[in-house]
């Protein structure tokens, strides 16, 4: 079970720091484990590092200590996948040509959340959590069960399928930028936004807003976004056809595209004409159809606005 | 679903219809040549479809060089080529050419449709029945394409499956039992919402409609109870059985209130 270095500093988390220099840890050939025992104990951070609770409060305070570490592929020329699961925190991902999976996790807030310091005393910042990283046939997991906040950093390969779900709120959410492969988010809290998507995405944000931009309309690559809170942001290529099922319960809904509305019946079972009697309703569901019809869309949000903007693509 | 197969890639194109004729031969080239001897159910309509399209492509070959010959010697090719081939042929000539391959062409029609009237071989017969297999074969590999990505675990391939069955004529029981468990047990809420429109889109069908009604059984996401009542009111469902829903404890408050002022409006 390697250890990770427990003594690097790392660069604040803003800057994309990659391509890593970082070497690889070693593993094994087809599947390997180790569970990142991020324990940088009180006593073993340098006390030069102890916060004071007034810069807990700017913007250093994010700046704790961190890891990097780089996941090799089992088959580094095929397609692959990425699943994180964290309690709380926030991702950042970037699709890179490159051939492995770089990730950069970081406490998000050492200090905690203090209600009450003792007089004549300040908080000291802790760097304990964990993470768990596996590997099995290109498929690579990140998995948190601490309920610290984690800033995790990712680059993969730009064909990569990610799958991203954040349990608790932040207010940093999820940045994904430069895939090509299919997107699946699930964040609690915080904005998520998709930059230059061109897949499948399935994203539901349940107190942030939702904010897509489509460089590539593919046409058998349903895209569905949802949200409870926060606004819908979706701009895609102007001249991409699409049908879209948009729907807010308490919200408006803006585009500056042409939307046709069309009403979608339930489809009777065989044709008619043979011997039995259809009803249609005037009720069916209404859909939008964008340049002529096309792809399936999903756009609902129970409290949030919905934009739907032409921006450049295909 | 994987980018690099050359079936889903081959799907792919077919559902949108955008793959061009050079990349859709050299698919079904590449999984020939990956799949010889040894063809999966689904992909037989696709061994298939590939050696008719074989076929096809050969006698399009075939035509477009004669044409062309014709063409270049009657000095109406297209204009890039006509400059060229056209050069030191005068017009008294291309006639005279044209004129003797019309009554080649003229006699050699006659010999090839002699007796074709007087007995018919069937062969029209049997293109069609063979026809109506392929179309058999190409919606089995259609439903076989909608319950893979159904059963799929990740809930892109399920979005996608959710919609690629709104292009079945009808749903079978597997599509239904799948799309119902989408609706209850995918993690993703727009997956779920997805599978409830499939589920609205069939509920003419009495199965698709009992999957549809059945949806709130379980607690959902607020957003996946608001979208139900708005299909369920969509296709008719009694206003009583509406009142009755808004008591489920399944239901989020905002839902209920939702649905108590639609029926009652």
């Amino acid at each position: 079970m390697p250890e990770l270095n427990h003594e690097m500093e790392v660069p604040p988390m803003s800057v994309s720091p990659y391509p890593f220099s970082v070497p690889p840890l070693p593993t094994g050939r087809r599947c390997w484990l180790w569970t990142a025992a991020l324990v940088s104990s009180l006593l073993a951070v340098p006390t030069a590092r102890a916060l004071p609770l007034a810069e807990a409060a700017g913007p250093g305070a994010a700046e704790g200590l961190g890891e990097m570490f780089v996941v090799p592929l089992s088959l580094p020329d095929r397609p692959g996948s990425l699943a994180v699961h964290l309690n709380n925190g926030s991702i950042r991902l970037v699709g890179e040509d490159r051939r492995d999976v770089a990730v950069e996790m970081r406490i998000g807030s050492p200090l905690g959340e203090v209600t009450e310091v003792p007089a004549g005393m300040h908080p000291i910042a802790t760097y304990h959590a964990d993470l768990e990283v596996t590997e099995e046939h290109n498929v690579v997991m990140l998995r948190s069960h601490s309920g610290r906040e984690l800033e995790l950093t990712i680059a993969v390969p730009s064909g990569f399928d990610v799958e991203l779900r954040i349990y608790e709120g932040s207010s940093a959410g999820v940045h994904v930028e430069g895939l090509d492969g299919s997107i699946v988010v699930r964040s609690a809290g915080g904005a998520v936004v998709l930059e230059g998507t061109s897949s499948s995405v399935v994203a539901h944000a349940e107190d942030g807003e939702l904010r897509v931009h489509v460089r590539r309309l593919d046409q058998s690559q349903p895209l569905s976004l949802t949200t409870e809170d926060g606004d819908i942001h979706l701009t895609l290529p102007r001249s991409a056809p699409a049908t879209a099922s948009i729907h807010s319960d308490n919200g408006h809904v803006f585009s500056d595209l042409e939307l046709v509305p069309v009403r979608v019946f339930p489809r009777p079972e065989s044709a008619p004409g043979s011997g039995q009697s259809y009803r249609l309703r005037l009720e069916g569901l209404l859909k939008h159809e964008i340049n002529g019809g096309g792809v399936s869309l999903v756009l609902k949000s129970l409290e949030g606005d919905i934009y739907i903007e032409a921006g450049a693509g295909s | 679903m994987n980018p690099q197969d050359p079936l889903d890639r081959l799907i792919d194109g077919y559902y949108n219809a955008s793959g061009s004729e050079e990349e859709e031969a050299r698919l079904f080239a590449e999984l020939a040549a990956s799949e010889e001897g040894d063809l999966a159910p689904p992909a037989r309509p696709i061994a298939l479809l590939a050696a008719l399209r074989a076929e096809l492509q050969e006698a399009r070959v075939g035509e477009a060089s004669a044409l062309g010959a014709l063409d270049r010697l009657l000095g109406v090719a297209p204009p890039s080529t006509r400059r060229a081939s056209s050069q030191g042929v005068r017009p008294s000539r291309r006639w005279a050419v044209a004129a003797v391959l019309a009554a080649v062409a003229f006699a050699a029609g006659l010999w090839v449709g002699r007796g074709t009237a007087a007995a018919p071989d069937g062969s029209l017969e049997r293109s069609g029945q063979r026809l109506a297999t392929l179309e058999g074969e190409v919606l089995t590999l259609r439903r076989s394409i909608v319950v893979s990505l159904l059963g799929s675990p990740s809930e892109a391939a399920q979005l996608r499956g959710a919609a690629l069955a709104r292009d079945l004529p009808s749903l079978g029981p597997a599509e239904v039992d799948l799309l119902t468990e989408a609706v209850r047990a995918s993690a993703g809420v727009g997956v779920r919402l997805a599978a409830l429109e499939t589920l609205y889109y069939f509920s003419a069908d009495a199965a698709a409609r009992a999957g549809l009604e059945g949806a709130l059984d379980q607690r959902q996401p607020a957003l996946v109870q608001s979208s139900w009542v708005d299909l369920m009111i969509a296709c008719g469902h009694p206003a009583d059985r509406l009142r009755e829903m808004a008591k489920s404890r399944n239901l989020d408050d905002s839902v209920r209130r939702k649905i108590l002022s639609l029926v009652d409006a």
